[in-house]
Formats: structure tokens, C-alpha cells, sequence
């Protein structure tokens, strides 16, 4: 299942609304807007949180407020992509993207939305199902049989 | 400015407080002596580190302002040049304990074939001394740090009476352990420095995975709790935070007598008198203070009157390969954390009967990565986007295997570096500059690196990831700098002894990896820990004889 329009404007409220202090960010809302739907077409929700559900839009816009340069490529790599993006049909996307898998930004956006994807806590945890970092009394390793020597 | 000059003379100044300045600080009062320790930063409180952080919570609490100790020193305050076109990736530690905060931990003993190499080979020189005069010591620290690993012992790995039970290998390993096996390549038990069981007051490992973030129960090795601390503790021992520094200082005859530094903050200039002078500042930095230490009885530096202080740079050629193994696709995904880093490890086989090769000395691997990790940065490389590009991560994840061999890059005299044309820092201090390059032997080796991982790969019917093999990495990245201010037994040849005393200056000690004759493909920390101990048993020796 693909956000709808409103499930993207529901995250972008909730990027928009930071906590007291105002975070640093790069983007402008049209441009949060674009990304959201981007990065929620590379890692979309399924049975399991996507892309925008696990704040991937906020974790890219942190990264281009500390790096000028990244920044202005990045905006320039958005602009392309075209601002109807987010109005196009999912089967639209789709297709936009499928031809443009070896184009640098594509690749770049993907790159930050595994990222931040992988790291959050919905992609990390819940999706890739790990539990690590913890403390353990001991370590049991490899215990499958058809493993062993 | 003002210079602050102590009147006290120290028995011996140590410079640095990594491992080996830690070692020559334990050792040094254990018998006795009265040191001063220069340490060009400060304590990293544990109860600080990161170690629990868990990856989503780091960027919630840097927007909240909060920061982990910072390890690595910024290039603004210890700057360093390369040439155009060929960089050199620097890593260093300013604070108590150095490096070892956040090391590897993989502790590997030398064998003859490293120290000796160059007698079969005739390539540069080899060491002055043999495995059966380090053996003693390595079993020393063993006892000490706590060094997990098995008793599956190789010709190019020397085995321990006192290694920690090893930990159970993670399945990947099991498997590529396996394939490995198959076709004739033995991958034995890892030898780590991580407590597996509490070691001489120090807590186990509770297999948390986040050693390089620092251990918040000092579970591993470092330097500042597992020797200086000790050393603190016998009230012979002072160390100065923040001192960086500068230059060896000596009298008309061209002994040494002190050591000038700077505040790391105020940038005020002090000098301090010792007797003796350790060196261990790691590598790079400690070659730049003997070069920076002139006079007219020492024109190119401290100690150089052979000219190979700052030569034969050596550091490790790596590569890193990834694959996916059939057999856990979609597996139930475990707690791979283990004690960090690999459990297991190939050592080197290439010099064995019936094996040709187009190259001089060797390469051993590690793997690094195995299983579940707190990323999934490879799945960039995974093809495709949307709702089927996430089960294939899914799926994958369980199964990742990383191979990672490090090989030896042979000692070139123009792999160097120098000071005087680079500029100064903010102290006024001539900086270093690194001259390295990897070479036809590193190119040939590199081939047979790529092969063997691939090899294993394959017979382990792993699905492989994208590589480059012409990839080489950029020089540096290992963290293994060796043999600028190399030890031998010829001093036209050599600049230190087999104790790491200097040839030309006999009250000056350099104890850390610049002392190194060759880089070997091996970690060098266990290494410098032995050869530490040794020089500083001899040391203490000579002082009393009074013959430094």
C-alpha cells in the first residue's frame, strides 16, 4: 500500500512541526513534499512502515543542513525530478523512477533513504527484525546442526 | 611568550598514553621508576561513551545538542599534508588511552616468517629479533589484557597457553568457514582482545556489539584502564593533560635530556627533564617529533644519522568483499553481535608447498560483519526500488557475509614522510607530510586478495555483491602505520635496536608502531604491546646498570 496524498501531508505536518527548538533544515515544504513521496516510492509502507512513516524525509533534510555542497546538488537533483511528482499516480512514479535507476541523484536518494531507513527504529527494528545492542550473559553463536563441520 | 621549564628530571618521560606509552608507564614504575607521562588530550570518561546509543536515538540526541567523546583529533589541530593525487587517510587519538579506546582488538602474535621474511625474500631488512625472544611477551600481555581465541594454531600464527575461551562462531562464519575448508584454505578461531569470562578485575563482555564506540564497562584492552590506571595507582607515575608535543630536547653531546611541548589550548610552551625519553606518540606523529628534534649533533633529526627516520612508511593493502549464503536467505534473524568484530580468522597460507605466487610476502583475512547488523548500508547495491526491493533487503539481511583480507606492503624508502616544506602548525611546529604509495607487489597481491575472497564466495555458493577489483582503498584506512624509525640489527641500515633503543642516542626509546622493521599483514597492537614490554624490562635494566 502506496501513502495517499493525505497520509504525505500528514508527515509533512509533522516535519514541519519540530519541538521548541527549531531543528536545522535545508528543504522548503514544497521540496519536503517532493522527497516524502520519493523516498516513500523507493522504501513504500507495506505490511511494515515505509520510507516516510520512519521519518527518512527528515533524516535526508538533516544530513543537507550540514553539508552545503550535498545540499545544492541535491535541490537541483529534486527540481529535475519535477514538481508534479507528488501528483503523479503511483504506476506513474513507478515508471518515472524505473528509468532513471542509473541517473546519480536516484542513486544518491536511494543511498540516504537506506540510511536512514535501516537505521530508524520502524526500519531497523521492525522491518529487518533486529535486536541487537543489548546485554547478553553469554553468546550461543551458529546452534543449526546442518551448520557445523 | 613566556617558556615554563620544570627543574624536576624525571627518570623517564613517556610521550603518548596509547598503547604502547601505557605499557612503558605500567612497566616502567612497576619496577620502580619515577615517570611523567605527556598525554596530548584528556581522560574519556566511560560512563560518557555511546555504547548503548542505539543507532535512531543518535540523531535525536545530536538535534538535542548532546555529543559522544570525540575521539578522533580535527585536522585544524593536528594537520597534516599529502601530495595532490595521493591521499593519506590519518586516524589518531588525542586523550588518555590513544587508539585503543576504540580499536579492533584483533591480537595476532608475529611468527618467523614475519620477522624474518626479508632473509628469504632479500627484500629490505629483517627484524633483529626472532619469535623466540618476543614469545615470552606475548604470553606477558596475554596474561594481562585478557586475549580470547583458540588453540587451532598455524604455521604463520603462533599459538598461546592464555587465550580466553574464544566465542562461538555466527552461522555466516560457520558456512564460509566451511567452504573454506573445502577448498583448502583453513579459517581458524579469531584471537581478539576481549574478555570473555572477567580477567584480573575487569568485567566480561556482554556481547552488546559496540566496541567501536568505546565499551562502557571496559571489557577489552585499553589503554588508560588497563595500565595507567595501575600505574596512577603505585604514585610514580604524572601525567600532564593536554600536552602536545614538540621536540626531544638535548645537551652539547647530543643526548637528550627533556621534551618541549605546548599547552594543547593555552598554546603555552613548557620543557620537562628526564633521564631517558620514551617515544609513543603512534606512529606518524612520534617520526614527525624525532625529525622536528634537530641540533648540530643531530641535523636531520634525532637519531638519524642512518636517514631511515621517516622512511619505509608501511601500512596494510585491504579490500572488502560481500555476499549473500543460500542458507540463511529469510532466516530467522539472531542476536549477531557476538564480542564485535569477527570470531573467526584466516591466517596466512599463500607460503605453503605447492602454492605460486607473483609476489613477495602475504595476506591474511578478516570478516568483519558477518549476520545481523545495525545497518543495511549493502542494500544500495541491491538493485531495484519499491515493495520488491524490500523483501529483497528483508531477506538478504540474516545472510550477509563480509571478507575483508589485509596484506603486507612491503617497506619502500620513498614511502615517507618528512617535515620542514609543509608548513607549521598553530603551535609554530613543522608538520608532516605523507608520501605513500601502493606498488606493483601491493597491485599483484591485491589480485590474489580479490581471488581468494571470491573463491570462498563461490564454493559457499554465496550471491556476491558488485566489487571493483582494481579498487586499493585509499592508504591509511587499516590505522596500521609502521616503520618510520625502524628497529635492525646493521645502524646504517636502522635506527633502532631489537629493545627499540636508538642506534645513535642511547637514552631515547621509541616503543609504538614506528619501530617496526616490516608491516607483516597481521594487527599490530598485540605487537607493540610485547615489543613495549621488552624494550622497557631493558630499560629499566640499563638504568640501573647507569649505563643510560
Amino acid at each position: 500500500m502506496n501513502p495517499t496524498r493525505r497520509d504525505v501531508l500528514v508527515t509533512i505536518a509533522a516535519i514541519a512541526a519540530p519541538p521548541a527548538e527549531a531543528q536545522a533544515s535545508f528543504l522548503t515544504a514544497a521540496e519536503l513534499v517532493s522527497l516524502t513521496v520519493l523516498v516513500d516510492t523507493i522504501i513504500p509502507r507495506t505490511d511494515t512502515p515505509g520510507a516516510a512513516d520512519a521519518g527518512v524525509p527528515a533524516y535526508i533534510d538533516r544530513r543537507l543542513a550540514a553539508n552545503a555542497q550535498l545540499a545544492e546538488r541535491f535541490r537541483a537533483g529534486l527540481k529535475a525530478v519535477g514538481a508534479d511528482f507528488p501528483a503523479l499516480s503511483e504506476a506513474q512514479r513507478t515508471e518515472l523512477l524505473q528509468a532513471r535507476q542509473d541517473d546519480p541523484f536516484f542513486q544518491l536518494v536511494k543511498s540516504m533513504t537506506v540510511d536512514g531507513y535501516y537505521t530508524s527504529k520502524e526500519g531497523l527494528a521492525g522491518e529487518l527484525g533486529w535486536h541487537g545492542n543489548t546485554y547478553l550473559t553469554e553468546f550461543k553463536g551458529c546452534t543449526h546442526p546442518e551448520h557445523q563441520r | 611568550m613566556q617558556i615554563r621549564k620544570s627543574p624536576e628530571v624525571h627518570d623517564v618521560v613517556i610521550i603518548g598514553s596509547g598503547a604502547s606509552g601505557g605499557m612503558a608507564a605500567w612497566n616502567l614504575t612497576r619496577k620502580g621508576l619515577r615517570v611523567l607521562m605527556l598525554d596530548a588530550g584528556t581522560k574519556f570518561p566511560r560512563s560518557q561513551f555511546w555504547s548503548h546509543v542505539k543507532p535512531w536515538q543518535v540523531p535525536e540526541r545530536i538535534a538535542a545538542g548532546q555529543k559522544p567523546p570525540q575521539f578522533y583529533v580535527d585536522l585544524k589541530t593536528a594537520p597534516y599534508q599529502t601530495p595532490p593525487g595521493q591521499p593519506f587517510d590519518l586516524v589518531r587519538v588525542w586523550g588518555r588511552g590513544g587508539k585503543t579506546n576504540i580499536w579492533g582488538r584483533v591480537s595476532l602474535r608475529y611468527a618467523d616468517l614475519d620477522f624474518a621474511g626479508a632473509e628469504h625474500d632479500g627484500w629490505e631488512i629483517p627484524w633483529p629479533i626472532r619469535y623466540k625472544d618476543l614469545a615470552p611477551y606475548y604470553d606477558n600481555v596475554d596474561r594481562l589484557i585478557g586475549v580470547c581465541g583458540g588453540d587451532d594454531d598455524q604455521d604463520s600464527l603462533p599459538g598461546s597457553r592464555y587465550h580466553l575461551p574464544p566465542p562461538a562462531p555466527r552461522c555466516g562464519e560457520r558456512l564460509l568457514q566451511r567452504a573454506a575448508g573445502n577448498i583448502g584454505i583453513s579459517i581458524v578461531a579469531g584471537r581478539r582482545a576481549v574478555l570473555t569470562r572477567p580477567h584480573n578485575g575487569h568485567a566480561a563482555c556482554h556481547y552488546c556489539g559496540a566496541c567501536g564506540k568505546g565499551c562502557d564497562v571496559g571489557a577489552f584492552f585499553n589503554s588508560s584502564d588497563y595500565l595507567i590506571e595501575p600505574a596512577l595507582a603505585s604514585q610514580r607515575l604524572r601525567v600532564i593533560d593536554n600536552a602536545v608535543v614538540a621536540r626531544i630536547l638535548t645537551d652539547d653531546e647530543g643526548r637528550a635530556g627533556g621534551v618541549q611541548y605546548f599547552d594543547r589550548f593555552t598554546k603555552e610552551e613548557h620543557t620537562v627533564k628526564a633521564r631517558v625519553v620514551v617515544v609513543a606518540a603512534s606512529c606518524i606523529d612520534s617520526t614527525r617529533i624525532l625529525l622536528n628534534s634537530k641540533s648540530h649533533r643531530h641535523p636531520n633529526g634525532i637519531g638519524n644519522s642512518s636517514d631511515v627516520v621517516g622512511r619505509y612508511l608501511s601500512e596494510q593493502v585491504r579490500l572488502h568483499m560481500f555476499g549473500f549464503v543460500p542458507e540463511l536467505l529469510g532466516a530467522p534473524v539472531q542476536n549477531d553481535d557476538g564480542i564485535g568484530g569477527e570470531h573467526v580468522y584466516m591466517p596466512r597460507f599463500n607460503h605453503r608447498d605447492g602454492r605460486k605466487r607473483d609476489y613477495l610476502r602475504g595476506f591474511g583475512m578478516q570478516f568483519w560483519g558477518c549476520g545481523a547488523g545495525d545497518n543495511a548500508g549493502w542494500a544500495k547495491q541491491i538493485p531495484g526500488f519499491g515493495a520488491d526491493f524490500k523483501t529483497a533487503v528483508r531477506k538478504r539481511y540474516p545472510a550477509l557475509v563480509a571478507l575483508h583480507p589485509y596484506g603486507e606492503v612491503l617497506p619502500y624508502a620513498d614511502n615517507r614522510i618528512t617535515v620542514g616544506a609543509a608548513g607549521v602548525d598553530d603551535y609554530g611546529v613543522p608538520i608532516a607530510r605523507i608520501e605513500f604509495k601502493y606498488r606493483e607487489n601491493e597491485r599483484k597481491m591485491m589480485t590474489e586478495m580479490y581471488q581468494t575472497a571470491a573463491a570462498i564466495l563461490k564454493e559457499a555458493k554465496a550471491e556476491i555483491l558488485p566489487y571493483d577489483p582494481l579498487f586499493m582503498g585509499i592508504p591509511g584506512q587499516a590505522i596500521h602505520e609502521h616503520g618510520t624509525c625502524r628497529m635492525g640489527a646493521d645502524p646504517k641500515r636502522s635506527a633502532l635496536n631489537g629493545f627499540c633503543q636508538m642506534h645513535d642516542v642511547n637514552n631515547v626509546f621509541v616503543v609504538d608502531g614506528a619501530a617496526f622493521t616490516t608491516a607483516s599483514e597481521k594487527n599490530p597492537t598485540l605487537t607493540i604491546l610485547a615489543l613495549a614490554w621488552r624494550a622497557t624490562d631493558y630499560l629499566a635494566n640499563e638504568l640501573k646498570a647507569k649505563r643510560l
